[in-house]
Order: C-alpha cells, then structure tokens, then sequence
C-alpha cells in the first residue's frame, strides 16, 4: 500500500528510516557507555555512596554535556579493545610481504642492470687498454 | 578462473587488500546469509544473543532488577529491530574474540600467491 501511494520514493521517508537507525544506535551506544562507566567506577571504588557520585558526575558530564566527543572516543575504544588492531597488524604484514617481494625483484633487476653496466666499463676498458695510443694526441710518444 | 571458481577469480583479480576484505565480508555475512535462509537459525541466533546482552549488563551492574530492564531496552533495539546488523556485529566480535580474522587475512594472503 505503501509503495502504491509512492511515498517509498519520497527522500523525506528514507530520511526518517536513516534517523530512525542512527538514533536508535545512538541510544544503544548511550546505554553500553554508562554501563561502562558503572562497571569501571565500581571496580575502582567500592564505597558505594561516593561511586555513586562518581558514576553520576561521569555520566552527566560525558553523555549529557560532551556526547559527540566522548561517542567517538567510546567507538574506537571498542573497537580497538575487542581486537581490531590485530587485523590492521596482519594486513600491513601481509601487503608488506606482497611489496617486499616486488621490491626485492625490482632490486635485482637493477642489480642485474649495475652489473651489466659494470661489466660493459669494464669490458669497454679493457677494450681501450688494448688500443694502440694516438700518437698525435700525446705529442708523439 | 572457470577452473577455480568464483571466489577464486575475485582472489586473482584485485588487489590483496581488497581481497582481503571480501573474504571477511563473506565470512561476516554468512550469519545473516544463514538466518535469512533458515527460519528456525533467527531463533537460535536471537537466543544467543539475548543471553549475551544478559551477561553483559549483568557483568557490569550485578544481578538486580535495573539489569532485566536494561537487558529488555536492549534486547527491543538489537534483537526485535535490527537482528541480521547486531548478528553480522556479533560474528565480527567473535572472529576477532577467537583470532579468526588474522586466519582469514594470512589464508587469503597465502591463497591468492
């Protein structure tokens, strides 16, 4: 029925499905945050009145007032805590592995190419040790 | 690549990176792949799920009745609302959790030689 009217077609209704989504996982990040904060605060402090303080300072400073910061921050921090830098670890590896041996074989090709040259000059000295010498050029000798 | 397949036509064509990272898409997917496809695989995986959220409020806040509350306000967004994103996240958190990402990257590193 929806699609009938043509209302799926109309950028407001994805507009609204979008903002739906993120400020439903927005929410949801809120919420893993605080229990964050509560878990870590009450391994710290065991007395309870003043880890209540504390997890009530921390969550209205940090999810009521400086929410766009503490979310980015809270984002990496997850990602990075369940492991995330590993993979970054295997793929620099990985590509390290795939370019050295391109590096290595361009080196060898201009090993090669030193060495030709090399044996050239030295091909190309030899041949003019041999050469009879001018006369002319050095005054008569 | 008509001997080989598909996937292995992908693995010799892009670069290692890129492969890399269809290789763990793939992989990612085959959760949401699986329930789309099997009715009864949503339930099982949705039950897993709950009893996750469960132990994670429950680890942080102890066992008490805010810990039902929070678990059910998550369970509504994560298990009713947007069930084949939160399985794709969780096989990404458990791939990592068991190191298979690292398998994946150096497998499809040694494969596509």
């Amino acid at each position: 029925m929806i699609v009938q009217q043509g209302i799926l077609h109309n950028w407001g209704f994805m507009d609204l499905i979008f903002l739906n989504f993120f400020d439903d996982f927005d929410f949801v990040i809120k919420i893993f945050f605080v229990l964050t904060i509560i878990a870590f605060v009450k391994q710290k402090v065991t007395h309870n009145t003043t880890s209540l303080v504390l997890i009530s300072i921390a969550v209205i400073g940090m999810v009521f007032l400086w929410w766009p910061f503490f979310r980015a921050t809270y984002i990496v921090y997850v990602v990075l805590s369940i492991g995330a830098s590993t993979v970054l670890v295997d793929m620099f590896f990985v590509s390290m592995g795939h370019g050295g041996e391109e590096a290595m074989e361009l080196k060898d090709q201009m090993h090669h190419s030193e060495g030709t040259e090399h044996q050239m000059h030295m091909a190309h000295k030899s041949h003019g040790a041999h050469k009879p010498h001018n006369p002319l050029m050095f005054g008569g000798h | 690549m008509n001997n080989k397949g598909f996937l292995f036509g992908i693995l010799k064509i892009q670069s290692l990176v890129v492969k890399i990272i269809i290789v763990m898409v793939l992989a990612i997917l085959v959760v949401p792949l699986v329930m789309a496809a099997f009715p009864l695989a949503r339930y099982i995986i949705a039950f897993i799920i709950c009893f996750f959220i469960y132990e994670t409020v429950e680890n942080a806040i102890g066992n008490s009745v805010i810990t039902y509350i929070i678990t059910l306000v998550l369970i509504y967004f994560l298990v009713w609302k947007y069930i084949y994103l939160t399985s794709s996240l969780m096989m990404v958190y458990l791939f990592l959790g068991f190191g298979l990402m690292s398998v994946l990257t150096w497998g499809t590193a040694k494969l596509s030689k």
